[in-house]
């Protein structure tokens, strides 16, 4: 992963492209890993790690689906992610500021 | 891949090592019991800490079996293949936590009992802190985490069951071996977090990307995870 600058910790380019498919709907409160990655051509590997490091710097939250709404479409419960406020202000922030222009690209069909 | 009463068998396995982290921590409490006192004429020393050594010996012969046990169940839940527990997958989650349970009163005790022991004058050899307890315990967590991740195959019923089963059991068994990387309190999570991702793989060369592409960053994900539980606890 190719580090652009410096952000509230390591802001790699993935990141910012999780972030974008995330500021697309950001008042989305069911993302989960697969469906990220689908979203945004990445491999599993780099989105848990993305997810992981988002979520410990407060811009995302997580929880677990309800189980037996999972139970009753057979499946098993998956693991929601949604933007928090903070989230939303501030990758949006960064993301105009660096990449004017950018925001929005993923709903628009930019990435896989 | 499945055999009649392989969940019952791992009921009875848990059962088994519950029972004997039960009696390992008896035994360590009663090596509190005898220590005690404050006679330190040389005949009475030596008698008590000929006890002690016998008590030792069986702490450590009931925290080998345990580990053996502990083992054979992580064997049993891989060649099963989780299929076929529904109906004993809940006392096995019950037995589970009271493994954790007792194992987590002798991690809470330990210090306290190797103190008291100290105190009375016994060697350090015939102390309690070989015994491999903490071990067991995180062994013990990984086994939650394993059986989070027989839970997420169980649901699968309709006519693509047994494919989805399979993979499902599959998917289970390589991410409970993978999350041992992982700090304990990550595991359970992490197994039930991808283990539904994975169920909704459309095709198998999907499935195994993710799956791949997961096992291969693990290294890196256990070393992000451990490096941010450290910064939380200021270390």
């Amino acid at each position: 992963m190719a580090a652009l600058a410096p952000g509230p910790g390591k802001m790699t380019v993935p990141t910012l492209q999780l972030l974008d498919v995330l500021l697309a709907e950001p008042r989305r409160d069911d993302w989960f890993a697969f469906e990220l990655c689908r979203r945004t051509g990445l491999g599993s590997g780099t989105v848990t790690q993305v997810l992981f490091r988002l979520e410990s710097w407060g811009w995302l939250e997580s929880h677990w689906e309800d189980a037996a709404h999972a139970f009753s479409q057979r499946r098993p419960r998956r693991r929601f992610y949604r933007l928090t406020g903070d989230g939303e202000r501030a990758a949006g922030e960064l993301i105009r500021r660096r990449f004017p222009g950018r925001l929005g690209l993923e709903a628009r069909g930019a990435y896989p | 891949m499945n055999r009649p009463h392989a969940a019952s068998d791992l009921v009875r396995d848990l059962e088994r090592a519950r029972d004997l982290a039960r009696e390992l921590a008896e035994v360590r409490g009663r090596m509190v019991s005898v220590s005690g006192g404050t006679r330190t004429d040389p005949e009475y020393v030596r008698a008590r800490d000929l006890v002690l050594r016998l008590m030792l010996d069986r702490a450590r012969r009931r925290a080998d079996d345990l580990d053996r046990a502990l083992r054979r169940i992580f064997d049993r839940l891989i060649r099963i293949g989780y299929v076929g527990l529904t109906d004993d997958l809940h006392a096995a989650r019950r037995v589970v936590r009271d493994i954790g349970g007792a194992l987590a009163e002798l991690r809470a005790r330990h210090l306290d009992i190797d103190r008291d022991l100290e105190a009375a004058g016994v060697r350090p050899g015939l102390r309690l802190g070989d015994v491999g307890v903490v071990g067991k315990c995180e062994r013990v967590t990984e086994l939650v985490a394993v059986l989070e991740g027989a839970r997420a195959g169980l649901v699968y019923t309709g006519a693509d069951a047994p494919v989805r089963l399979r993979r499902a059991a599959v998917a289970a068994g390589l991410l409970g071996l993978a999350v041992r990387l992982l700090p304990p309190e990550h595991r359970g999570r992490f197994v039930e977090e991808h283990a539904a991702s994975l169920a909704i793989a459309e095709c198998r060369r999907e499935w195994i990307a993710y799956l791949a592409a997961l096992l291969a960053a693990m290294p890196a994900i256990a070393w992000s995870r451990r490096r941010e539980d450290r910064r939380r606890k200021g270390g």
